[in-house]
């Protein structure tokens, strides 16, 4: 068992201190840990297979939302209208700008 | 709030944008801003669910933005500063469609009430064999079904690959808000996969322990 999962067993206050290094991996993963905090967490990662296992797991859960999304197309008609308006503007003086 | 993303505001509509020639304009919107169009849009419809008012908000961001192209620091972060430009856009005509002549956030028009910070929440951690199988339309049915708010951080983190801080800014949330919501959201879209998973007869056998 690794520490990670032996921590909890031990305490309640275990459990906390469990969410809180959850929370550091996702972090991690969205790459809002400092430079200091992220080498803390990546020492903790190479003791820990179960923690870099759940890390993975995180990883396939992300990859598979960015495959899975839904995107929506851009119309033709949407780009050359915001052009043409664009055109509009560009054909006001700067001046006369105000009073559109 | 930073000053980079400082970005024009309802009552800037007399700008003339004189700090800058035409020429310069159009060279940044063409370089900066219109490579965004694809994500711009689909945040637009993300946040109406409707065509026709996807485009007209990405039509008013661009022409704000290209008539204040002055304002944004060439170089730093055109799509944190469109996104931004669209969100307030989109407010304003909520706020002009409800006839609301007070100030309205993101946070009301999105009818969002929540003590999030402070708050803490266990991780739910999705086995992988649990939803490998579901590439398909069961994630996207669990991705539109979450609330919008929830959907908007997912939406801006995972898959457009902002920063708590610009999705802080883009928001107009505190970056631990950015951070708790992601968490839940993240939660949220995993307890219904994992449900969805399991009305199919996947069973996640590990030992529970959180």
């Amino acid at each position: 068992m690794s520490a990670f999962h032996a921590m909890k067993d031990m305490n309640p206050a275990a459990t906390e201190e469990t969410t809180a290094l959850h929370r550091r991996v996702m972090m991690y993963l969205d790459g809002a840990l400092d430079a200091q905090e992220a080498e803390a967490l990546r020492g903790k990662l190479e003791s820990d297979p179960e923690l870099r296992a759940l890390m993975e797991r995180e990883r396939s859960f992300r990859a598979l939302l960015r495959a899975s999304w839904p995107r929506q197309t851009v119309s033709p008609a949407l780009a050359d209208g915001i052009r043409a308006q664009l055109d509009d503007v560009q054909a006001v003086a700067p001046t006369d700008m105000a009073s559109r | 709030m930073s000053e980079r993303y400082s970005i024009p505001s309802a009552s800037d509509s007399s700008h003339d944008g004189e700090g800058m020639s035409r020429e310069a304009r159009l060279e940044r919107f063409e370089t900066e801003f219109w490579p965004h169009l694809d994500a711009l849009y689909n945040f637009a419809y993300h946040l109406t669910y409707d065509e026709e008012a996807a485009n007209d908000l990405v039509q008013e961001a661009y022409l704000k933005a290209y008539r204040f192209a002055d304002k944004y620091e060439g170089g730093t972060n055109a799509k944190a500063w469109l996104f931004r430009i669209l969100k307030n856009a989109f407010i304003n005509d909520y706020r002009k469609r409800h006839r609301r002549p007070t100030q309205v956030d993101f946070e009301e028009v999105l009818n969002y009430q929540e003590a999030e910070e402070g708050a803490p929440q266990q991780y739910v951690d999705l086995r992988q064999e649990l939803f490998q199988g579901m590439m398909g339309d069961e994630v996207t049915m669990a991705i539109n079904a979450l609330p919008v708010d929830f959907k908007t951080v997912i939406l801006l983190c995972d898959i457009e690959g902002f920063t708590y801080e610009e999705i802080a800014t883009i928001v107009d949330i505190p970056i631990g808000t950015v951070r708790s919501r992601l968490h839940r959201a993240r939660n949220l879209l995993k307890e219904r996969l994992k449900a969805y998973a399991e009305s199919l007869g996947y069973q996640d056998k590990r030992r529970t322990k959180q």
